[in-house]
């Protein structure tokens, strides 16, 4: 472990060696042949880069984007040199036409698991190739578009490079304030576990949709500004290699921020032109040393340097004084607060409905019953204990309820609102937060981030404000901060809100997953083994601080093998053996229950 | 014939396992019991080699084991059977009945021993050509067991047993353990289930919160109020 | 549509049966060693068809610079392939199999790996194409009922003859030899299999050894097929393969020998039956591919339990 970090280091120093090599060997070149055409392909690479960078950056695998690159290249094209439209009208609309095809190749796949992305899209720039190739009247076919087959060369040239860095520069815009919004932020959580995303409210099939279409629109947009660079396109531009060259430029850069795949882009476009000028193009080996570094470059970066070259430390440059005016007083986690947004309501009303019920619950993993017919009621504002022995269906009951798994049979209401068979985002907003056994926090993102992500369904912002930085916005992120500082206050953890989730101890990191639950306003709090890890101290702090819960409205079911500490804060237990219930009751009854006494300790 | 001695194992950023130590003679049956998240299995793991200790020693017949993979240490004649289920589901019976013996290269004796397990469990006999995933419990435990045998270890690792059986069922596996037992294999034992444990072992040892806190013979354990109080509170 | 008297034409569709079997068994026999590799390690092994690649200019120059016989050029290629393989478990794949690293990184490393291979096969053999020795098969075809009946090649039989006896001693390995239980125990749980006293590093590299050795079987089986060997040919079998890997269920072995031969009958079929059917031919893996992900994800064979993220 210590010796390959070391070859990180090294490696690192490789590259920005390299880097600087081949930038200052391409400043002589140009001095002595000021050509543009090397410039232009970095800034097309860079904006290619950025494309690889969206997918990359929430966890997904693409090939595709040489296949969106050649469908904006030759709608551009097309628009342009056979319809007559000019090239500013074609941009948008060859970055639509990607959009929409990019939305049909997701739609089915970004369902399953990552592989199946990497696969498909393998294959897609494939098939665009076919259908150049096969339309020829349309394309210019296996020739190209060029003069040839009815592109004229003036039309086909137009790109500038001005246009190329006023393009760069407004994506960088885009990237830079989307990294800060509710949107950057669902896709980096999601891209760190997807699982804990979607019990904070983020739709996960929606954002991954939305990061592949983003893609597609600007590797669409970079093969626009690309058919009208040199004059004339080919289908062959467009080849797997092409989708690799993409893939590089993110995975060598840094797939943690924008500027790494440009750095990359930088890397990878500077590197071949310098190798070119020293070695010319006589031997064959050495035209192919620019792919071979690319190869090595790829292997080395991925088992050396996870995340690419260029990672800020993302927390330094947050490190910023927390403004004690600024932190919510108590008010995110007191009933009586103003919820984010005016008329929302917090938690249900109190009536004399359970919360929480279940009606005949079952679910069956191949064969072994792990929940068996349960039926329970947890009335509202109330703390409920869930023990048993280890085996016994606790955590599965916790899947069930927060939509990970569904019920073979049965039905899980909350409020009285039918709640079985739906996705776990919308359950979470519904009013259902939860932690995790084995703690799931985004471990890349400060502690202030992960609670900020909690806040995420009642966040009333979108792209559009984000981008146009409407007041809205600006309102919206500093009450969301506001509330997850105060909610780090409650807990005691405002000392490391701008530390990175995963530098804190275990009790610590079990406190901050509270918190994030906490952020969703939920009307039912799920904890999964919140003391596993904490020491005596700790625990009795948790139990003082699930008391304080209760008091202010919440109700909240406990799994628990500290026993002390159920008894201590419980209103009421419910006990699991073989996946049944065998008793509901108050403490002091549980305690004396034989059937209880016999699950833990076996008969006498 | 094993010993442990101030062993600490971390598991993450927890320190599931701090400064243990207990030994086990040979031909005994000791037990470690605690409640879920003690860190008993944690311990085991690191005795079987799949965690790496921090700190500590990990002695087996004289050897020094602490950072032996885990096939040398089955070789070695440390068999465990693991938490839950842990049969291949998706293999027959009589297949997870040879891998039991994949260390062993002794053909014709492999054969025997196989027929002895049927002898031994007459359920898994009847089933022999079916897929284990469609097992019951009981007779998926009793199949781990007897894989586990297969190696013809000196010393048998259990990680909970009795979990997720039927109280019945629990009695017939404990049997058979006692019953491994006095055939010459000695038994470290890790159960939640403490008086089932407690019957059949001759000596035991208490964890809560990654720590031994509590010692004694079997009879000193179960007539100490410290079990009672880490399980089930204070009452 | 074609020629309508050629759809009412039983000689020509027995003959194109035939063809599209024998192209077909060379599908299944590469998509075998992918589906291995993802079965065992839930790894999607992207250097699959550059080794593949290289086995095919393995056999070259075993027949054609070495003079020997095909039999040997088959053997020499299936054990390059192997030990090629076990190279890129080392390389690649093993500094990767550590907690933490992320699930995406050793598609990715696989990728980085294919593109050397392939730009060493361009700057070794340059990109033109090669051919195995005319020698090495009898160039008459057998003929089945007669001179206008249907025609067999000898590279045909080979093909199926090789493929039938790689899947059946596949079968064997996996499912009756000691290994073969090695195997799948290291498939269904690592852990499980590492206190069974399974060495779990020997049994993948085991794995990735016999996955090699499919990719060089296949190597010198399309050299029979098409004649035709070049450092772009992994490019245009890889999609192929992954498309049969997927509609017989990733990881699912007689899946892809299922998936292999449907490939190869729908492709020779389509261009047997349709105009321009040969220049549509390579959409079709990927058309296939879309609608098994849109209508049963796991694969034709697969099981219920989908694989949703």
């Amino acid at each position: 472990m210590r010796t390959k970090r070391t070859v990180g280091v090294y490696l690192r120093y490789i590259l920005y060696g390299l880097l600087a090599v081949s930038l200052a060997a391409y400043a002589i070149y140009f001095t002595q042949n000021p050509n543009v055409n090397d410039l232009n392909r970095f800034l097309i690479n860079a904006i290619l880069g950025l494309s690889i960078f969206v997918t990359l950056n929430t966890g997904l695998l693409s090939l595709a984007n040489a296949g969106f690159m050649a469908i904006g290249a030759y709608s551009s094209a097309i628009l342009v040199a056979k319809v007559g439209l000019p090239l500013f009208l074609s941009l948008p609309l060859a970055m639509l036409i990607c959009g929409i095809v990019g939305l049909l190749i997701g739609l089915p796949v970004l369902r399953l698991t990552d592989v199946y992305l990497a696969i498909s899209t393998l294959g897609f720039g494939e098939i665009v190739r076919v259908i150049i190739v096969t339309t020829p009247d349309l394309t210019g076919g296996a020739t190209g578009a060029n003069l040839s087959t009815g592109f004229p060369f003036e039309r086909m040239r137009q790109t500038e490079t001005w246009m190329l860095v006023l393009f760069l520069a407004f994506l960088i815009y885009l990237f830079y304030w989307l990294d800060r919004s509710k949107t950057g932020r669902a896709l980096r959580a999601i891209r760190q576990n997807s699982g804990a995303a979607a019990t904070m409210g983020i739709n996960v099939v929606y954002y991954r949709n939305l990061a592949f279409v983003m893609s597609a629109v600007i590797a669409g947009a970079a093969g626009v500004f690309y058919a009208h660079q040199i004059g004339s396109i080919d289908n062959n531009d467009f080849r797997f290699s092409k989708a690799v060259d993409i893939l590089s430029y993110g995975v060598l850069g840094g797939t943690t921020h924008w500027f790494g795949p440009i750095l990359g882009a930088g890397l990878l476009t500077v590197l071949p032109v310098s190798l070119r000028e020293v070695f010319g193009t006589s031997v064959a080996f050495f035209t192919q040393l620019p792919v071979i570094i690319n190869g090595l470059a790829l292997l080395l970066v991925v088992i050396f340097l996870p995340g690419g070259l260029f990672q800020p430390s993302r927390y330094r440059h947050k490190e910023m004084p927390i403004n004690e005016a600024e932190i919510a007083d108590d008010v995110a986690v007191s009933k009586e607060s103003p919820p984010l947004v005016e008329g929302e309501a917090v938690g249900p009303p109190a009536d004399a409905l359970p919360l929480l019920e279940l009606h005949d619950v079952t679910r069956t993993f191949g064969g072994i019953t792990a929940v068996d017919n349960i039926s329970f009621g947890i009335p509202q504002g109330i703390i409920c204990g869930l023990i048993g022995p280890n085996g016994s269906g606790k955590t599965t009951l916790l899947n069930l309820i927060t939509g990970i798994y569904h019920p073979n049979r049965g039905r899980i209401l909350l409020s009285g609102r039918d709640i079985t068979g739906l996705p776990p985002h919308l359950i979470a907003k519904l009013g259902i937060g939860r932690t995790y056994q084995n703690i799931r926090l985004f471990n890349d993102m400060t502690v202030l981030e992960n609670v900020v992500v909690g806040h995420h369904a009642r966040i009333k912002t979108n792209l559009f404000t984000t981008w146009l930085r409407l007041p809205q916005e600006r309102r919206q992120e500093a009450l969301a901060r506001q509330e997850a500082l105060g909610l780090l206050k409650r807990l005691g953890l405002l000392g490391f809100a701008s530390q990175p989730a995963s530098k804190l101890s275990y009790g610590d990191q079990r406190r901050v997953e509270i918190a994030r639950a906490l952020a969703l306003h939920p009307a039912l709090l799920l904890l999964d083994e919140p003391a596993a890890g904490m020491n005596d101290v700790e625990t009795a702090l948790l139990a003082e601080f699930i008391l304080t819960l209760k008091r202010q409205g919440y109700t909240v079911v406990v799994i628990e093998h500290h026993i002390d500490l159920i008894m201590q804060v419980s209103n009421e237990i419910i006990v699991l053996n073989f996946g049944k219930k065998i008793a509901q009751d108050v403490p002091v009854e549980v305690q004396q229950n034989a059937q209880v006494v016999e699950a833990y300790f076996g008969q006498e | 014939m094993l010993e442990v001695a101030n062993l600490s194992v971390n598991y993450g950023s927890i320190e599931a396992v701090r400064d243990i130590s207990f030994q086990v003679p040979e031909g005994k049956i000791v037990t470690l019991i605690g409640a879920n998240g003690a860190g008993k299995t944690t311990t085991l793991s690191s005795i079987s080699g799949l965690l790496r200790p921090g700190r500590g020693k990990i002695i087996f017949q004289g050897q020094d084991i602490t950072r032996w993979p885990t096939d040398q240490i089955v070789r070695a004649g440390l068999a465990q059977v693991a938490e839950g289920r842990a049969i291949l589901s998706p293999l027959t019976v009589a297949e997870n009945l040879e891998l039991g013996a994949f260390v062993r290269r002794d053909r014709a004796a492999i054969r025997q021993d196989i027929d002895r397990i049927y002898g031994q469990f007459p359920r898994l006999a009847e089933r022999r050509s079916q897929l284990a995933g469609s097992l019951s419990g009981g007779e998926q435990q009793m199949l781990a067991i007897g894989r586990a045998l297969m190696a013809q270890p000196k010393m048998l690792l259990l990680d909970e047993p009795s979990m997720g059986l039927a109280p019945i069922i629990i009695n017939q596996v404990f049997e058979i353990i006692r019953q491994i037992n006095e055939q010459g294999t000695t038994v470290l034992l890790v159960e939640q289930n403490a008086n089932k444990a407690l019957k059949i072992a001759d000596y035991a040892y208490v964890m809560e919160s990654g720590r031994v806190t509590f010692q004694g013979t079997a009879e000193e354990v179960r007539s100490s109020t410290h079990v009672v109080e880490a399980f089930l509170g204070k009452g | 549509m074609v020629d309508a008297s050629l759809l009412t034409n039983p000689v020509y569709l027995l003959q194109n049966l035939v063809d599209g079997l024998a192209r077909g068994a060379v599908y299944a026999v590469f998509a075998l060693g992918f589906t291995l590799i993802f079965g065992v390690l839930d790894i999607v092994n992207l250097a699959h068809a550059s080794t593949f690649m290289w086995c095919a200019f393995a056999g070259w120059v075993v027949m054609s610079l070495l003079n020997m016989p095909l039999i040997v050029g088959l053997l020499a290629s299936m054990l390059f392939g192997g030990l090629v393989a076990v190279v890129l478990e080392f390389v690649a794949f093993r500094p990767l199999r550590q907690e933490g690293a992320e699930r995406l990184s050793p598609m990715i490393s696989s990728i980085g790996v294919s593109i050397i291979m392939v730009s060493l096969a361009e700057a070794a053999f340059s990109a033109q194409t090669k051919k195995f020795p005319s020698g090495v098969l009898d160039p008459k075809p057998l003929y089945i009922g007669g001179t206008d009946g249907v025609r067999v090649s000898w590279g045909q039989l080979l093909i199926v003859v090789v493929s039938i006896v790689l899947m059946v001693a596949l079968g064997y390995l996996i499912r009756r030899t000691r290994t073969g239980m090695a195997i799948r125990a290291v498939a269904y749980s690592q852990r499980a299999a590492r206190l069974l006293g399974i060495n779990v590093n020997r049994v993948v590299v085991i794995t990735f050894f016999v996955g090699g050795v499919l990719a060089g079987a296949a190597g010198i089986l399309i050299g029979l097929l098409t004649n035709n060997i070049s450092p772009s040919m992994g490019s245009d079998i890889e999609l192929r393969g992954l498309a049969v890997v997927i509609l017989g269920g990733l990881g699912n072995i007689e899946g892809a020998v299922v998936g292999g031969l449907l490939l190869g009958l729908v492709e020779t079929f389509t261009i047997a039956y349709f105009d321009q059917g040969s220049d549509y031919k390579d959409a079709i893996a990927f058309i296939i591919l879309f609608l098994i992900l849109l209508i049963r994800p796991n694969g034709l064979f697969g099981r219920q339990e989908a694989n949703r993220a």
